[in-house]
């Protein structure tokens, strides 16, 4: 049951990681054995754990975040039964006409202007589950916290604050307090800049909703998946055709080419069942592993790197080195090595 | 018998060349040279220079002595300094690397690139992220969602 339901397996997931530590506000949370006492939650966010695998409603929001270094905006319309999920766009704007389904098994996104289906992973509301990786990550501790919500999309709202052991905000969730939906999330760097969020604007918790909105049907359009995506961009900017094999046990979940400091990088994304993020970069010019190594151990990321081809690669994590070195193992041909 | 002739006739001669007037004024002119005997001062103070350019050398060949190594030791030091903090080889790279670029950001900024990343997938959740923002690259089929009448399983399952 628990692998059919992934939002159930993150909330145990988080259960697991915050009963571990927690008796009482502020709650010090480490990481340690499973917990046994369900109790000693905030009663707030066990509202949202439950509501994350079972709430229905649409609603609009508009989502930010840093895109190629720039803060980038849209505006989004979800309506959600369960983990049946759709996903609409504003008339007029640059996703006007898209349209993106997802159920447990896969996620469809249709493009109108090109006649197309991407098929890709699913991805569920995976908030909570990255909450509890973010706040279990490495062996920091970290502390959760109450403070007065906001009225949000008119509904009334409890702020929890998710920070460091120094008392650094990493986190703000402003959860309704009826229905335990997530209506506004604020995420920041180690120095208290916002990194990115979302806020609903308005929300219906008591929707009609017709499951065929969570079907897609175009006539003629072409299903595409992430491997020829991956394909099509390589292609195009003249970079190798090499992903990440399946029986790593990372999904790729989109492609992109970017110039970075004036240096053309294809940008591969991975995700795994546990919700963990790898990036596959490869560049038509080398880097310093020395300085590389420098900046990741400085935001605690691992990397390992290998040059082939005419071609430079990282494939850097949250993950150990070891693992790392380990997934780029049949991609680089043995010839990866650890970035430290 | 000849050849006695001969010689007897030879040693005649030079008997009477040795005895002209011309070698018997050159020998008295020698014979009257007066005997110069070394001065004894003028030796004392060779043998005092000797001694001081000995001493000199000696010095010379002690400082030579702590010099050369000194100087060996300095260029092989120097030599090691270049080859462990030499820079990144820029002309000579071999078959299957990429060249070297001089842009002293681009690890910070491939850092950067993953967190951000990292942070706009966790924020957008099951909405848009940056990727499907960016998806602008040329349509290339893996298969048609339509069958040859152009209608798919899809549209079956909205029916």
């Amino acid at each position: 049951m628990i692998r059919h339901c992934p939002t159930l397996a993150s909330g145990l997931a988080l259960f697991g990681l915050i009963n571990s530590g927690v008796a009482q506000r502020p709650l010090k949370m480490h990481q340690g054995p499973p917990p046994t006492e369900e109790n000693t939650l905030p009663p707030i966010v066990k509202k949202a754990l439950v509501a994350s695998r079972k709430l229905s409603y649409i609603g609009t929001r508009v989502v930010e975040f840093r895109r190629e270094g720039v803060p980038s905006k849209h505006e989004e319309t979800i309506t959600r039964q369960g983990s049946h999920v759709r996903i609409d766009f504003p008339d007029g704007g640059p996703q006007s006409g898209q349209v993106i389904v997802e159920n447990s098994h896969e996620r469809r996104h249709f493009f109108p202007d090109k006649n197309e289906i991407q098929i890709l992973p699913p991805r569920r509301e995976e908030a909570l589950e990255r909450l509890a990786r973010q706040m279990g990550r490495g062996k920091r501790h970290f502390v959760l916290s109450m403070a007065p919500g906001q009225m949000i999309a008119g509904i009334r709202t409890e702020q929890v604050v998710v920070a460091d052991e120094k008392g650094n905000v990493t986190q703000r969730l402003y959860i309704d307090s009826v229905s335990g939906l997530i209506l506004k999330r604020q995420l920041f760097d180690q120095v208290g800049t916002a990194m990115g969020g979302f806020e609903f604007t308005r929300v219906d918790l008591s929707p009609h909703i017709e499951p065929s909105l969570f079907t897609i049907s175009h006539k003629g359009a072409l299903l595409v998946t992430p491997e020829e995506l991956m394909r099509r961009a390589a292609k195009k900017s003249g970079f190798l055709p090499i992903a990440l094999p399946s029986s790593s046990g990372f999904h790729l979940e989109g492609t992109m080419t970017r110039k970075i400091e004036g240096v053309d990088v294809l940008m591969e994304t991975y995700g795994s069942k546990e919700g963990r993020r790898l990036t596959l970069f490869q560049l038509a010019s080398s880097v310093s592993p020395f300085r590389l190594r420098e900046f990741a151990k400085r935001q605690e990321l691992e990397f390992v790197y290998w040059q082939g081809q005419g071609k430079s690669f990282v494939l850097m994590g949250g993950i150990d080195a070891n693992s790392l070195l380990q997934i780029a193992g049949p991609i680089s041909g043995g010839t990866a090595v650890v970035g430290r | 018998m000849n050849n006695n002739d001969r010689l007897s006739r030879e040693n005649t001669v030079n008997d009477e060349l040795l005895n002209s007037a011309a070698q018997q004024a050159m020998r008295d002119v020698v014979r009257n040279i007066p005997d110069d005997s070394l001065s004894m001062a003028w030796r004392s103070s060779l043998n005092e220079k000797l001694l001081a350019e000995v001493a000199v050398q000696k010095k010379r060949q002690r400082f030579n002595w702590y010099l050369r190594p000194a100087l060996g030791l300095g260029l092989a030091c120097t030599l090691a300094v270049l080859v462990v903090f030499r820079p990144a080889p820029t002309a000579k790279r071999s078959q299957g690397q990429p060249p070297v670029v001089s842009q002293s950001g681009i690890e910070a900024a491939l850092v950067t690139t993953h967190r951000q990343s990292t942070v706009a997938w966790d924020v957008a959740g099951v909405g848009l992220n940056p990727v499907e923002m960016s998806t602008d690259s040329d349509s290339v089929p893996v298969r048609s969602s339509g069958s040859s009448s152009g209608w798919s399983e899809d549209d079956l399952e909205s029916l």
